[in-house]
């Protein structure tokens, strides 16, 4: 047995996977010695022993009520296909009838049930509320936000919440594995145990993900993508995508701290306006084009707005005053 | 003196396994053999049969393909409607179970592809997620969970759809070689990397053995 083997022969060969399998060293003198020979055959032993463990899975289940409503969908196609023409006159009339006791069957069901009833939170314009959900999760509710949960949440089959506005998450995991799904209007966030914010005030909302792993969906074309700590995305509807940077998280994740960093670059002060109006509800009113080129760096405090147009005002050399409904930002006169 | 009686048991046990599986697998072969014959005949219950045994396991992989409860509806439907519809390629089949993996698969990727979110068929998987909770966990701590994410995450779609097939749906190198068009060797190549990564990342000694 002297002759190199590779490890794709080896795990042909039945004597080798037995005494790979009766654990090392076997019974097998020939499989002992050649193990023994050098360090490369025993890595290859020992890879091949890995590989033949594998990974643990548990059994998934799927439901019997699952598996029924699949078979039903397939049985009406096969009536579909196999039925000559005349026939499917009749057919479609008790589909008609199915169709109508489906209906009244889920209309019992809600008047029994009656409507979901929900635990509603909601923020002001520059306010925040931190909230502890039933299942130890918390959630960071940005200003002008509204956030909704079932208040059966723990016994629903997925932790859903509906978000309006901006809102951080930090997801705890739970011991009888159930998916945590944010949904907002026109994104939807599936959690696989983790920390990120959402920021659902514009069309295309905002993820952006601190740790752990989640996968955003976008429901209009069902295209999803699984995000890395660190990776902020938005869906970019003209590319059918998400566009995905790795260098706005602490941005992202910036504002429960009270603040928002900018970093070293900077965030384009677009972005710092639409974010005003996002928080406090006011209309930014811009005398100079210049202005909205420019990239402040650094960092500013939101504790209160005052003290935001304050600080922004010494970081850019700009005047920031609120008038009625307007922020006017100009350049500073001295 | 011990420890030789216990690889000689161990070597009985393994041994015993053998035959009984290959007994099983006779039978089931018997089965499906006359459940065929049913089928081609046009019996509509034969199919259900077939239907009702594969159900969940199909169910669950295009899941894990399509990553939509939808789309995988829509894939099995799609499956089995044009099992019924070419029921006479059957015969072609040596195993009713890979084939009806085989058909499904192409079936979620074709469904994918018109949806546009898995542009190149015959190459590459689509993405596939595996979630920690899937795995037997030694101990189900956040931080357990977290550095498998991680680990999971660092490998390719590709190597995550072959680790499932094989390690979840029990299928040898051969049968994920045709399944996923591609020879012997890459999958053991693909195994082989992930394994050792996986292990590397210090995962393995988390899991259940």
């Amino acid at each position: 047995m002297n002759q190199k083997k590779k490890l794709t022969d080896l795990l042909k060969d039945a004597s080798f996977l037995r005494w790979l399998r009766a654990g090392r060293p076997g019974s097998d003198p020939e499989w002992n010695a050649w193990s023994k020979e050098d360090s490369a055959n025993e890595k290859m032993a020992e890879d091949a022993a890995a590989m033949e463990q594998g990974l643990p899975f548990r059994q998934q289940k799927v439901s019997a009520e699952l598996t029924q409503e699949h078979w039903a969908g397939i049985q009406a196609r096969l009536n579909d296909q196999d039925v000559p023409a005349k026939r499917r006159r009749l057919l479609v009339w008790s589909a008609a009838a199915a169709v109508l006791l489906l209906v009244s069957l889920i209309g019992a069901q809600w008047l029994v049930g009656g409507e979901m009833a929900w635990s509603t939170h909601q923020t002001a314009m520059g306010e925040s509320a931190t909230i502890s959900l039933p299942d130890g999760s918390t959630i960071y509710l940005g200003a002008n936000s509204s956030l909704q949960y079932p208040t059966d949440f723990l016994a629903a089959e997925e932790r859903l919440i509906h978000l309006e506005g901006e809102a951080y998450f930090e997801v705890q995991p739970q011991k009888q594995p159930k998916p945590f799904l944010v949904r907002t209007p026109a994104l939807n966030v599936r959690v696989l145990g983790t920390t990120f914010n959402v920021n659902a005030h514009r069309s295309q909302p905002i993820v952006s993900l601190t740790s752990g792993s989640l996968q955003v969906i976008h429901p209009g074309t069902e295209v999803t993508k699984i995000l890395e700590p660190g990776q902020t995305a938005q869906f970019i509807e003209a590319e059918g995508q998400f566009n995905i940077v790795s260098d706005a998280a602490a941005y992202w994740a910036s504002w429960k701290a009270g603040e928002w960093q900018f970093g070293k670059d900077g965030v384009p002060m677009t972005e710092v306006i639409q974010r005003i109006e996002e928080t406090y509800g006011l209309k930014c009113v811009v005398d100079n084009p210049a202005i909205l080129q420019r990239r402040p760096a650094g960092k500013v405090s939101i504790d209160d707005r005052e003290v935001l147009f304050a600080s922004l005002s010494a970081l850019m050399d700009l005047d920031f005053r609120v008038e009625g409904n307007e922020l006017h930002i100009r350049q500073s006169e001295n | 003196m011990t420890n030789a009686l216990h690889k000689d048991n161990s070597h009985t046990g393994s041994h015993l396994k053998q035959v009984f599986r290959s007994e099983l697998s006779m039978k089931q072969g018997q089965r499906s053999k006359q459940l065929e014959i049913r089928l081609q005949k046009g019996d509509v219950s034969a199919l259900e049969e077939l239907y009702q045994q594969y159900h969940p396991e199909l169910y669950l992989y295009a899941l894990k393909l399509t990553n939509s409860q939808d789309l995988a509806k829509d894939a099995i439907q799609d499956t089995f409607v044009a099992i019924w519809k070419y029921r006479s390629n059957l015969a072609k089949a040596n195993s009713m179970r890979f084939y009806l993996l085989q058909a499904l698969r192409n079936q979620c990727l074709k469904i994918l592809k018109k949806r546009r979110r898995f542009l190149s068929i015959g190459q590459g998987s689509p993405e596939m997620v595996i979630q920690p909770e899937e795995l037997k966990l030694k101990d189900t701590s956040q931080e357990t969970k977290q550095k498998i994410i991680q680990a999971l995450y660092s490998l390719s779609n590709r190597q995550r759809e072959i680790i499932y097939l094989k390690y979840y749906e029990n299928l040898d190198y051969q049968e994920i070689a045709t399944l996923l068009s591609i020879n012997y060797q890459s999958v053991v190549n693909h195994v082989h990397r992930a394994i050792v990564r996986l292990r590397d990342a210090d995962v393995l000694k988390l899991l259940e053995r």
